[in-house]
């Protein structure tokens, strides 16, 4: 398991129970939002997932930066210290 | 002025008081902003004596007192019907709106517009802008005017004569080391921690409602009568929805009749996430890591409003098509040697897709269509390289003259 830093944005802050920082142990961002879940309760991970499992449409996740949708989406793995990033869609344009 | 009622949850129909939010608190989709349509008398008289800019729908802004708007006479821009490309295409009817001819010299001077004067609005004491150049301009450009401070969020690989312009409105500029989407995160993470009022971020729900003003002006230039079909560029695709909700809103107001125009969105091939899940039947995007296409003003890898791009074009019978960056090129050349107007790429791609629409047959040739050409060409002078092989040269004298005049 890796300790990382979560930081949360926007209507995510909500959603994360008005904390904007936690930090999780999770070895990829499945069981980083499954943590969070469970930290959170039901509406958080309503917010975060779909009925199928996958991320929602309007929720953008970043580990270090990057998009998880660049990555490996939900199996996207985590290291000791990675920085991951929790915000609405940002509609730019 | 224009009474905002409601934001609008686009996804959830959550309705929130017209604050700074610009996500859905439940499901994080974005907002709109909704008027007391009923309270809303408009004829087409209303608008004989009204400003010729996009201020003359005011009661359709989300700006209290319009008087404390910040007014460069952006919009109400010229829609030209364009006599000899209808016949090389062989169509009954086109016109471009030409949006270069704004301000700063792209349709951005709308939302720019709006969005500078919502921030006053609401106090904030900065604004700003996430930009692949023209909304950087038409930002600063306001700001300068409204004496704000502005700082600008631009990705590498700007057009020269883009950062010419954005820097003599005297902003800080913020140049990330990453493409549009990088830009685009920062941009949203200053909003968040700084509080400046980022136009197409924080402003968002207010910011694209300037945009809808150019289908009120398509529709009030036609004599109130909506072309058959509408193609618009699509970066983000915001203003293809603007568009839609701009029509809709005249439809509600019974200023036209109930629509039947189809809205098309038009991507470059080089940064097309849009247009190919509209493709392959899909409503959600999925992201281009590395956009590469001349028509930069539309290289948007995560289009924050494509799945809304795809909606309008399913409902109103449009489509979403890509055309090459030889395409837009030769749309450059053709809009200007045709019409007189010099666009840049990202307002030619309407032109080349207009081509294959008519070529496919979804355009046929009795009905009429408004093509969008949303930026000035000298924009992105890049685009169209001169070719000095292709002039005549002469000496200075009256026998090098004459001897042209021979053999042409």
């Amino acid at each position: 398991m890796s300790k990382v830093n979560v930081k949360f944005f926007g209507a995510a802050i909500e959603a994360a129970k008005r904390k904007p920082e936690t930090e999780v142990q999770a070895r990829n961002v499945r069981e980083l939002l499954n943590t969070l879940s469970e930290q959170f309760g039901e509406s958080f991970k309503q917010r975060m997932l779909d009925a199928t499992g996958k991320p929602q449409p309007f929720v953008n996740i970043f580990v270090n930066d990057k998009d998880i949708r660049h990555l490996e989406l939900l199996e996207t793995e985590l290291k000791d210290g990675d920085e991951v990033l929790i915000l609405p869609a940002v509609a730019g344009g | 002025m224009g009474l905002v009622q409601a934001l609008r949850c686009r996804r959830c129909n959550n309705r929130l008081q017209p604050t700074k939010e610009i996500s859905c608190p439940k499901c994080f989709a974005p907002l709109d902003a909704y008027y007391d349509y009923d309270s809303i008398a408009l004829s087409h008289d209303s608008f004989d004596f009204r400003p010729r800019t996009l201020w003359r729908y005011a009661e359709l802004l989300p700006i209290e007192d319009v008087s404390n708007a910040v007014d460069l006479n952006a919009g109400f821009t010229p829609l030209h019907r364009c006599r000899n490309l209808e016949k090389f295409l062989g169509l009954k009817e086109l016109h471009i709106k030409n949006d270069g001819v704004n301000p700063t010299n792209s349709f951005k001077d709308r939302p720019a517009s709006v969005a500078v004067s919502k921030a006053i609005e609401f106090h904030l004491n900065a604004v700003g802008a996430v930009s692949t150049g023209n909304l950087a301009a038409a930002v600063g450009a306001h700001a300068a005017k409204a004496g704000l401070p502005c700082y600008i969020f631009i990705p590498e690989g700007i057009e020269s004569g883009k950062i010419a312009q954005i820097e003599s409105f005297g902003p800080r500029i913020l140049s990330v080391r990453g493409n549009y989407d990088d830009a685009n995160r920062l941009a949203y993470l200053a909003s968040e921690l700084y509080g400046w009022a980022i136009a197409n971020v924080t402003m968002r729900p207010y910011y694209v409602e300037g945009s809808k003003t150019i289908a009120f002006e398509v529709c009030e230039q036609l004599a109130w009568d909506p072309p058959d079909h509408i193609i618009v560029a699509v970066g983000s695709g915001a203003l293809m929805r603007a568009t839609w909700k701009g029509l809709n809103e005249f439809e509600q107001l019974d200023l036209v009749k109930d629509g039947s125009t189809s809205i098309h969105g038009a991507q470059a091939a080089g940064c097309a996430p849009v247009a190919d899940a509209f493709e392959k039947g899909k409503e959600t995007i999925q992201p281009i890591a590395n956009p590469n296409t001349l028509a930069k003003s539309i290289a948007i890898g995560d289009p924050g409003d494509g799945t809304y791009a795809i909606q309008v074009a399913r409902a109103t019978g449009g489509t979403i098509g890509k055309v090459s960056d030889p395409e837009i090129r030769d749309a450059i050349r053709l809009l200007a040697a045709k019409e007189g107007i010099f666009a840049e790429p990202a307002g030619a791609v309407t032109i080349a897709l207009l081509k294959d629409l008519i070529n496919n047959g979804q355009i046929h040739p009795d009905e009429s269509v408004v093509c969008f050409v949303t930026g000035n060409g000298l924009k992105s002078v890049e685009a169209v390289q001169s070719d000095a092989t292709q002039w005549y040269s002469l000496e200075p004298s009256l026998q090098a003259l004459k001897k042209f005049n021979a053999i042409a």
